[in-house]
């Protein structure tokens, strides 16, 4: 983890709200930035965050509302949390908001601790999701150090087979098959064939089906 | 005995001019029977002449009478008809004077060159004298001064015969026709007689004095239609007067040069003034309300200066402190120098008048009153956004300048910045609450009052912002730069605006316009302020365009219709209108239209 602080986005078509939300949140010890509309933000931030990160939006925006950026940031897979606030929030946007994965919704003028409290809530998930992402890509990289036949044992010794049972299936003698699991456990740098499955399953690698 | 009644015909007619000036004919048939009354002893002197010395010396000083005579009578015939060509009237007065120059010239006058002898006739019984001589050499001169009256005469006789009617027709007939008669044959006799074809006196007093007679008739009658005129006048008054106290009437009448202004006992009964107080106009003033003391006499200053036709209401204060509401109208009387002579004009209770107009007015005011704070009751959620807005921010800023305090070492450039938008922002709320008190403040009567339309058109925009935020429409504003200031309620003009933007938005909202724009634009065109509302929706159909400002007549589910018939009320109460219709490249034009003010 870097020790540069966590990103907080504002973005409201009020000056005013930016400005006491950006001191609000450099008063937690974050990073607030400020932009005046949906397009802005969406400008300045092509990509998905690759650090930990949180959005606090308002609702009713001239051009972009907040839920149309919020619908933007799932296309682009971007996993950045969204805080929802709103001078005047009807039930079928919250409703909508809160569908789309929205970390939560508040209605202006609201406590400066709840806002804080939900930004943190975001900025924790994002972490997670962030961590989460980052191990699957490792995994990733480990196994695309495995060969052909490597991956195929991999497959089958994931479904809980015995080596003897391996062999069999793929026309190999025992010893073979016992060679290649100790290689892919060692590439995978995994302990057991049980943390493999954990591994494989993260990754969505799926199991051999017996013929 | 002729000269007798000539006299006494001149000095009646006389007397009637001096009465009455503006009759000027009676002043001319004076003269003429005055004239007339001399000549008689020049026609004695002619017809009793022993020699042809005196004879010629009669007939040359009876020229002058004669001449004056006529004289007077084309200028009777000019102001009694009206009709004769002036030059004509000149040329006919100086030949009359050129001949009567020469006659004067020659020793026994124009008519003989000499009279060589007197011979006898006998005339009515009696032995007169009648003149034998040669006949002048300048007798051509009256003969030209004869035609050039005659022409005169028959020209102002034939104008009058085809213009004049009836009664001029009359005229003709007696005098012009008299005049000319007489005249011709008077002076045919003279010829006649001193060419000696005939063997007659040269007599013509007689003639002249049956014209005299014919003619006093005919102006007699004309005094004694004025004394019959007089009479029925004085009826017709008493009909008047008892036809305006019955309808309430009061007429009046300022004598301006004297300051005197007299009314009927109805008028002094509605301004409550005594029946025997002599009423100036100061007295007059005194009376009316002091709070539209100024607007009336800027009225009759207008009407003193300007000729225009005096109308006004205004209050009078009666003694027991009451109130009464006057409407009255006159007009001006000039000199004919141009002073003011005379206000005449009526005046009327309009009480009960202006208390239903009042009422009708509350009641207008209490619609536009309820269909206000009804839109603004659908607009109640977005205002409340509005309204959030800076509250979050001061609540958001007060916070973290709490606990930068607590924190023990406060960033104090931070704290002066937090609490300046804390401020500005108060400010805002309490900006917004003020426009919102205003709209839903109910007020007795409109608070007119002169108003920035370029102001009154942002504040709308900014109370509306929330509102178009959330319909995700853009409104352009496209202003005037420098816009004269018009006279109508703020809140009113206001509540057009936001009636006209509501239904701009409801139009595109509902054709699901992809991208919906109000364009409002404010601009100035010769003595009028115009506020144009645009968008680009579906437009008006056909089926509401004709209906577009009866009461109840909409297209939207659920409308009441009332919206646009109440905002043509309002701007019609400020002298303005309300226009609607078709932009040709596509949606629906609204025009609000104000006068600039004199």
């Amino acid at each position: 983890m870097s020790l540069t602080p966590p990103t907080v986005f504002i973005v409201d078509d009020d000056a005013s709200i930016c400005r006491s939300l950006a001191r609000l949140v450099r008063q937690a010890g974050l990073d607030g930035r400020t932009y005046p509309s949906a397009e802005a933000f969406l400008e300045a931030h092509p990509a998905p965050p690759s650090r930990p990160a949180c959005l606090v939006v308002d609702l009713q925006m001239p051009g972009l509302s907040g839920l149309e950026l919020q619908q933007r940031l799932l296309e682009s897979h971007s996993s950045c949390p969204v805080v929802f606030i709103s001078g005047n929030g009807d039930i079928p946007s919250t409703v909508r908001a809160m569908r789309q994965g929205a970390v939560t919704f508040l209605t202006k003028p609201f406590d400066n601790d709840d806002l804080l409290r939900a930004i943190g809530e975001g900025l924790e998930k994002h972490r997670a999701t962030l961590a989460a992402g980052q191990q699957v890509s490792s995994i990733r990289e480990r196994m695309k150090t495995l060969t052909e036949r490597e991956l195929e044992v991999m497959s089958w010794v994931i479904t809980g087979a015995l080596n003897k049972q391996v062999a069999a299936e793929l026309n190999v003698v025992e010893k073979t098959v016992k060679v290649h699991r100790a290689r892919v456990l060692e590439k995978m740098q995994a302990q057991s064939v049980a943390e493999l499955v954990r591994l494989c399953a993260l990754v969505g690698f799926a199991a051999a089906e017996p013929s | 005995m002729a000269a007798a009644v000539s006299l006494s015909l001149g000095v009646i007619h006389g007397m009637v001019w001096l009465s009455n000036r503006k009759v000027r004919a009676e002043l001319w048939f004076a003269v003429a029977a005055g004239c007339l009354t001399a000549y008689p002893f020049f026609d004695l002197q002619m017809m009793m002449a022993q020699t042809p010395e005196e004879f010629g010396r009669a007939a040359r000083w009876a020229l002058t009478p004669i001449s004056l005579v006529i004289g007077a009578f084309l200028m009777l015939v000019h102001c009694y008809f009206g009709t004769g060509r002036r030059w004509l009237l000149v040329a006919a007065l100086v030949s009359r004077g050129t001949a009567l120059l020469v006659n004067l010239l020659c020793p026994h006058g124009l008519f003989f060159e000499r009279v060589t002898d007197i011979r006898k006739v006998s005339f009515l019984g009696e032995t007169v004298s009648a003149p034998i001589g040669e006949m002048g050499r300048w007798l051509w001169v009256e003969h030209l001064a004869a035609v050039i009256w005659t022409g005169y005469l028959l020209d102002a006789s034939w104008r009058l015969w085809r213009t004049g009617g009836r009664e001029g027709r009359r005229r003709v007939v007696m005098i012009g026709g008299g005049i000319i008669f007489i005249l011709t044959a008077g002076l045919a006799q003279a010829s006649l007689v001193v060419a000696q074809v005939i063997a007659l006196p040269v007599a013509v007093t007689l003639t002249f004095l049956i014209l005299l007679t014919v003619m006093g008739y005919e102006l007699s009658r004309d005094v004694l239609r004025a004394a019959h005129l007089a009479s029925s006048l004085k009826d017709s008054e008493q009909r008047l007067e008892l036809a305006a106290s019955a309808a309430q009437l009061a007429p009046w009448e300022w004598d301006i040069q004297t300051n005197v202004i007299w009314t009927t006992n109805e008028g002094r009964r509605i301004y409550g003034i005594p029946p025997d107080e002599v009423v100036d106009f100061p007295r007059f003033i005194s009376t009316v309300h002091p709070d539209d003391r100024e607007a009336l006499e800027m009225e009759v200053r207008a009407t003193l200066d300007e000729s225009t036709p005096f109308a006004a209401e205004y209050r009078v204060v009666l003694p027991d402190g009451s109130e009464r509401w006057i409407g009255a109208a006159g007009r001006l009387e000039r000199t004919p120098q141009g002073r003011p002579l005379l206000l005449r004009g009526v005046s009327m209770d309009i009480t009960q008048r202006k208390q239903s107009e009042q009422e009708l007015a509350q009641k207008r005011q209490d619609v536009t009153h309820l269909s206000r704070v009804s839109m603004l009751g659908e607009l109640a959620g977005t205002i409340a956004h509005e309204l959030n807005q800076p509250l979050a921010a001061i609540l958001s800023n007060s916070q973290v300048g709490h606990s930068m305090i607590r924190s023990g070492k406060p960033d104090m450039e931070e704290m002066a910045a937090i609490l300046e938008d804390i401020v500005a922002d108060a400010k805002r709320a309490g900006g917004i609450i003020h426009g919102m008190r205003a709209m839903f403040k109910k007020e007795t009567a409109m608070q007119v009052q002169p108003v920035d339309l370029n102001e009154a058109v942002q504040q709308t925009c900014s109370l509306l912002h929330s509102e178009i935020v959330v319909r995700k429409a853009k409104v352009k504003l496209n202003l005037a730069e420098s816009l004269p200031q018009v006279i109508a309620g703020r809140v009113e003009i206001q509540q057009v605006l936001i009636n006209l933007i509501l239904n701009s938005l409801d139009a595109m909202k509902s054709a699901g316009a992809a991208s919906s724009e109000v364009v409002i634009t404010t601009e100035r065109r010769d003595d009028l302020v115009i506020i144009r509302v645009r968008d680009n929706g579906p437009g008006i159909s056909p089926e509401i365009q004709a209906r577009l400002f009866e009461a109840f007549a909409t297209s939207k589910p659920g409308g009441l219709g009332l919206g646009l018939a109440i905002s043509q009320g309002i701007m019609k109460s400020f002298e303005g209108g309300l226009t609607g219709g078709n932009h040709p490249e596509g949606g629906a034009v609204f025009e609000m239209v104000l006068p600039v003010p004199a």
